[in-house]
């Protein structure tokens, strides 16, 4: 069996606002495991965002306990690319090390490394405004990855970028997690882009929130018994009542 | 406004150096227009251009001007200094503390809509005559637009980049001096801009109250000597120390923002 990188059990998230309780979800069970692409799929409202800042240890859970093996660093990158608009694609990257109090000279090389590697070292003295949506995209994930996390959140980072885009952002990201042995863990609603990448996909679904079920895309593989469109049927089927997921169940 | 003209009319600087010399000299030229229609025994006719300049270059090689001059300029450095040391927390707080922009905000439109000079029989009482109540006078004027306009580059500072330093480890302090600090400053700068052009026009009628130097008194004083052509030359100096500041405030605060 495949190491857990991360384990939530009976979890629960809950807001108060004034004199009001909003319920995210509860008594959610979710293990991530290591080098894998784990898809947390579902439409809007389902809490997918919210469990990945949890993971991300930008919240806490209500109730439940999250474990994390291993003692490597948790990178996040956000639907949009959130770069800082003051600093260049260069200084951007270098933040990161920046705050892990690493000396300019190792600073300096590793970004222009990473930048070459990303295919973005022409740009490297632009400012965030002088980007087209992909290269700052790559610049984004150029951030996060220079103080090497073990495991990556992703909160839909192709949604904004257009169809030819994001497909070929889609292969370089599993040319990275190759590259790179990451964990990932995505949150999208595009079901293609779910079985393109996942190595398991996680499907959610609102009121109440919860996991509705869980497809091991690898394992499928692996035995030659996975087809395309007919976990795509499944997932759609168990999607929820949204009109996307009607109009693509119809055809 | 510069930079704007550039920008949509495509007009180069130096254009803009000739345009505003002509702009210059076409005012000067009505001025001096005017002043032909002028009966020449009356008061009204010491004060053209032609007289004013000449009083101009006289007071420039005297150094009692520079003297006023600099008693000016310190009493804007010190009042200045107050209001950032004051207004740039209190924007912060305003900006981050719901419940204290709720509370206070009525309380600041209402200080911020009187005029600094109404202060000056409290100023005298609080602290005398002499250097203290004008620095207080171009504090409290000045502090408004720095304390607004930091709260509002708060407000709309990018709540995701806060996000992106923390999943990034940076500790609170990094991520005000990574993230918070360069977001806001151009903010703070513009009001601090703002606020130098208000505190240069408090400053003369300050310095008409209780003092024995500066630009202020030294009108006072060329009125009470009759001397109009030189009031017109301290009217000029004073306008173009203020421009100076101005262009001076913009090159020194202004800041790398795209």
């Amino acid at each position: 069996m495949d190491s857990i990188a991360v384990k939530i059990d009976n979890g629960s998230k809950e807001y108060f606002k004034k004199s009001n309780r909003t319920k995210v979800f509860e008594d959610l069970n979710l293990e991530v495991r290591n080098n894998e692409i784990l898809i947390l799929l579902g439409p809007s409202g389902c809490g997918k965002s919210t469990l990945l800042r949890i993971i991300a240890k930008l919240e806490k859970l209500t109730t439940g306990t999250i474990t994390e093996t291993g003692n490597s660093q948790i990178g996040m990158v956000f639907q949009e690319p959130l770069l800082y608009p003051w600093l260049t694609a260069e200084e951007n990257v270098q933040l990161g090390l920046d705050f892990s109090n690493n000396s300019k000279a190792k600073v300096d090389n590793n970004s222009i490394e990473l930048l070459k590697e990303f295919g973005i070292d022409q740009v490297a003295n632009s400012f965030p405004n002088e980007l087209s949506g992909g290269q700052a995209q790559r610049v984004t994930f150029a951030r996060t990855l220079i103080v090497d996390p073990g495991m990556i959140l992703l909160d839909e980072p192709f949604a904004a970028l257009d169809p030819n885009t994001r497909s070929h952002l889609q292969d370089w990201l599993l040319e990275i997690k190759e590259k790179r042995n990451l964990t990932i863990v995505l949150v999208t609603h595009d079901v293609e882009e779910a079985l393109r990448l996942a190595d398991r996909i996680v499907l959610m679904c609102p009121n109440p929130s919860k996991i509705t079920k869980t497809w091991d895309i690898s394992s499928l593989k692996n035995s030659g018994e996975f087809d395309h469109n007919k976990i795509k049927k499944e997932i759609l089927q168990n999607y929820g009542p949204t009109p996307l997921a009607l109009e693509e169940l119809a055809q | 406004m510069t930079s704007t003209l550039k920008k949509y009319f495509e007009i180069s600087s130096i254009k803009i150096i000739v345009l505003s010399f002509v702009g210059l000299v076409s005012f000067v030229g009505i001025w001096a227009l005017v002043m032909v229609f002028i009966d020449k025994s009356s008061i009204l006719s010491q004060f053209g251009p032609i007289d004013g300049a000449s009083a101009f270059w006289d007071l420039m090689t005297t150094d009692e001007t520079y003297i006023h001059i600099t008693a000016s300029l310190k009493r804007i450095v010190v009042g200045m200094l107050f209001a950032i040391v004051t207004g740039v927390p209190l924007g912060f707080l305003l900006g981050t503390i719901k419940l204290f922009e709720l509370t206070s905000t009525a309380v600041f439109q209402f200080l911020r809509m009187i005029s600094p000079l109404s202060w000056t029989p409290l100023a005298i009482i609080l602290f005398g005559v002499g250097d203290s109540p004008v620095y207080f006078l171009i504090a409290i004027g000045a502090i408004w637009p720095i304390a607004l306009n930091t709260a509002e580059s708060i407000g709309r500072l990018n709540r995701g980049w806060l996000l992106v330093s923390k999943t990034l480890g940076a500790s609170p302090f990094e991520s005000f001096r990574k993230v918070v600090w360069p977001a806001t400053r151009p903010g703070i700068l513009l009001g601090i801009r703002l606020a130098v052009g208000l505190a240069w026009i408090i400053l003369v009628p300050a310095e008409m109250l209780g003092v024995d130097s500066g630009l202020g008194y030294y009108i006072l004083d060329t009125r009470d000597r009759f001397e109009y052509s030189e009031l017109i030359a301290a009217i000029i100096i004073i306008g173009i120390l203020g421009l100076i500041l101005d262009i001076l405030t913009r090159v020194l605060l202004s800041s790398r923002q795209h």
